[in-house]
Order: structure tokens, then C-alpha cells, then sequence
């Protein structure tokens, strides 16, 4: 059976009505809605910005999809609450500290957004998070699919987040992961994307997905290849600096130089940063709204995910 | 003793982060939880660890600390007689 997108909202560095992309103090950084207009403020006191971001995201895609309340809530996220990650291990780790705040030890649990997305909508049906590296929105896709494909009628709601803090931020580049932005790294990321998934047609199809993709690129020539016409396909792909090796010609040669698009530099590197491809690709194939520079006329996007050191993954959208 | 509930007052404001609560508006009997400024279980243990952190007050008994954490005055009666013992 075919599993649809019937909706779609990022937060995320990039502002595609101004093809503006959010930095801040030379990072990536989300551009960010007045959450005072969107949540309650008794709800905003507690929570932090991760917590503000996949609220929001879930929230706009739900009531993109009518407002119907899912049937499952599948959140993917690398890292987790970082923020108050780092606050709770940072009071642990103080000697003198004798007493732990509550609320940023709850909060730095990675399945806390589920669970507040949950609270926030009333809903009590299933509840996951997946926290798989780089492959925790791959693995968050497969399990709604799955519970799709048992139940077409059902509607998911499907979330890739994460943040990027200070802490994080400065422990990266105390590894020098910067050096290796002449190797396809562009720098820390960070974002949410929320979707709703069902059986129900609408414009844009979850065709296929390959979790993780062993193969190189080679292999994903291949693939694109047998499933695609590239004239009117994209590749979205997350490991740019490979894939613009001069001595692989493997995937240059089936595409036109503007048809193969490093998602990451919208975005930066994150663990779930396919899930804001996922948001590119369905945007594309619903007619290139929001992306004005780029070609509307597309049957098929490919998005070729993969994070350093971590495996890859592919997936196939196309329009229905 | 007024002083006291002052301090309280804008501990539990700025501990709780109630952005759009002023400290001053909050009536020294009214109730914290429920009605009154909506505190829920979360917002008492905040309160409990700001009790310790600040004043050096132990609460380890869940009745115990419903009557002393049922308005800013009750808070302050406490730390008052805790300091006298």
C-alpha cells in the first residue's frame, strides 16, 4: 500500500520564503516563531527551546492535517534534550550541590518531547522515540510505516529533532570536526520537522527507504538509476564533499550539476538532520512552494542521508 | 517577617520562571497549587530544592510538605520557626 504525507512544518536555520539561512555566532541556528503566540504560557515556562521547537513543529503539522489528532506520535532524535542535559550534569557534577532541580533532569530524557507533545494533544494512543544516531529518523519512518501498513486509516505523527547548545558546539570543535569541512562538513545544525503520514492520498508518496544503505556510490547510482528518471528527479544529499569528489563520476554523470542538492548547507549537520530533507523533498513535490529558486517541475526526489562515522540511509519520495 | 515573604516571593517567581507573574501580586494566603498561581508536583519539588539551596530547610515528609507549601505565609511561618529551633 502507499503511505502518504498529508502535511509538513519545520523550524529550522532556513527561511525558504527569503532563502535566508539563521546563523548565529557563526553556527547554524533555527529561525524560531514567538512561541507566546502559539503555546500556553504556563506550558512555555517549563520548557526548553527543543522542547519549544518540537511542540510547535508537531503542532503546525497537525493542524496543516485538519487538526486530527494521530493515532501515533514517532519522534527521532540524536542527542536528545541537550540543553538541560547539560544543566542537569553540570549541577551533578558540582561537589557542593547537594540537591538536583527536578525539572532539568525530567526534561533531559530524549523520549520527553513525545511525551509532552502527548500531554499537550490529549492523546494517549502509541508513543515512541527513537534514538538511533544518525538513523534515528530512518528508524522512526520504518516504525510508522509499519503501524501504517497494518493500519492505512490510522494517521502518524513523525518528528525529527535536535538542538544544538553551546556546551555542544564548543565540545565539537575542541575535536576539530571544522577541519573537516573541506571534506563535505559544514558545521554544527540543528532543527524540528514534524509530518503527518497516512494511507490517505494526498500529493506526495514515502516510495521506498533503505535503512541503513550499505552500499557506495556506486550503489546509489544504481538504485537511482533503476527507479528514477533523473530528468525529473533530485537527489538530496547529506554527504556532499564525497559525492563532489572529482574522481566519482558515478553520480555526476547520471545528474545536472542543479540536480543534486547538499541539504546541509540549509541546515548544518545534525543526527536527524534527513528529517529536515524529508521536509525539502515533500516541499519540492508539492509544486516547490517555499523554494523559489529551485525547479518545481520533479516526480522524484532522492535523499541520500549520512552523518561521520555513522552509516547512511536512502529514501525515495515521489508525487503520487 | 514581611521581608522573608518578599524574598520568597521572588525566589519562587524566578525559580519557577512565572514570566508573567510580578511578585508583588501574589497574596501572602492564597493558595500555590490548584487555584491560585496553578503550581503543579514538579513545581514542589522545584520549591523543596529551593528551600534547602536557600534557607538549609530539609522537607522529607509529603504531608508535612503539603501544609507547609500551601501559601507563601505558610513557607515563611516554617523557615521562621526552623530558624528559632
Amino acid at each position: 500500500m502507499e503511505i502518504y504525507i498529508n502535511s509538513s512544518f519545520a523550524i529550522s536555520p532556513y527561511d525558504s520564503s527569503r532563502n535566508f539561512i539563521g546563523m548565529k555566532d557563526g553556527r547554524f541556528a533555527c529561525i524560531e516563531p514567538d512561541y507566546d503566540n502559539i503555546l500556553d504560557a504556563r506550558q512555555l515556562r517549563r520548557m526548553s527551546r527543543i522542547m519549544k521547537m518540537a511542540l510547535t513543529a508537531a503542532k503546525k503539522a497537525i493542524d496543516d492535517n485538519g487538526n486530527i489528532n494521530p493515532d501515533a506520535i514517532i519522534t527521532a532524535t540524536g542527542l536528545g534534550c541537550l540543553e538541560d542535559t547539560g544543566t542537569f550534569l553540570t549541577k551533578i557534577s558540582d561537589p557542593d550541590n547537594r540537591m538536583m532541580n527536578p525539572t532539568s533532569f525530567i526534561q533531559s530524557i530524549h523520549n520527553t518531547m513525545a511525551g509532552q507533545i502527548s500531554l499537550f494533544l490529549r492523546n494517549t494512543c502509541y508513543n515512541n522515540t527513537f534514538t538511533q544516531t544518525s538513523l534515528s529518523f530512518e528508524h522512526a519512518l520504518f516504525d510508522a510505516v509499519m503501524l501504517l501498513n497494518e493500519k492505512p486509516d490510522n494517521s502518524v505523527l513523525l518528528g525529527g529533532i535536535d538542538e544544538l547548545t553551546t556546551l555542544k558546539f564548543d565540545l565539537a570543535e575542541r575535536l576539530h570536526l571544522a577541519e573537516k569541512r573541506s571534506n563535505g562538513y559544514y558545521g554544527q545544525g540543528e532543527g524540528s520537522a514534524f509530518f503527518t503520514l497516512s494511507g490517505h492520498k494526498s500529493k506526495v508518496i514515502v516510495k521506498e527507504f533503505i535503512l541503513p544503505f550499505m552500499g557506495d556510490h556506486s550503489d546509489i547510482g544504481n538504485y537511482i538509476e533503476a527507479k528514477v528518471d533523473t530528468n525529473d528527479a533530485i537527489l538530496l544529499s547529506g554527504n556532499p564533499g564525497n559525492l563532489q569528489d572529482p574522481d566519482d563520476e558515478t553520480i555526476k554523470q547520471l545528474f545536472e550539476d542543479d540536480r543534486i542538492i547538499d541539504y546541509k548547507q540549509y541546515c548544518g549537520d545534525y543526527p536527524t538532520s534527513s528529517s529536515f530533507a524529508f521536509w525539502m523533498a515533500n516541499q519540492l513535490l508539492n509544486g516547490g512552494i517555499g523554494m523559489p529558486d529551485l525547479d518545481s517541475d520533479l516526480s522524484d526526489v532522492i535523499i541520500h542521508h549520512s552523518y561521520p562515522g555513522n552509516s547512511q540511509s536512502l529514501i525515495h519520495l515521489c508525487r503520487s | 517577617m514581611d521581608e522573608l515573604k518578599t524574598n520568597l516571593k521572588k525566589q519562587i517567581v524566578e525559580c519557577l520562571n512565572l514570566k508573567d507573574v510580578n511578585p508583588e501580586s501574589i497574596d501572602d494566603n492564597a493558595p500555590l497549587f490548584g487555584e491560585g498561581l496553578g503550581l503543579d508536583s514538579i513545581d514542589a519539588l522545584e520549591i523543596v530544592v529551593l528551600l534547602q539551596q536557600q534557607y538549609g530547610i530539609k522537607i522529607t515528609n509529603a504531608e508535612e510538605a503539603k501544609a507547609i507549601m500551601q501559601s507563601v505565609a505558610s513557607i515563611a511561618a516554617y523557615i521562621e520557626s526552623h530558624k528559632s529551633n
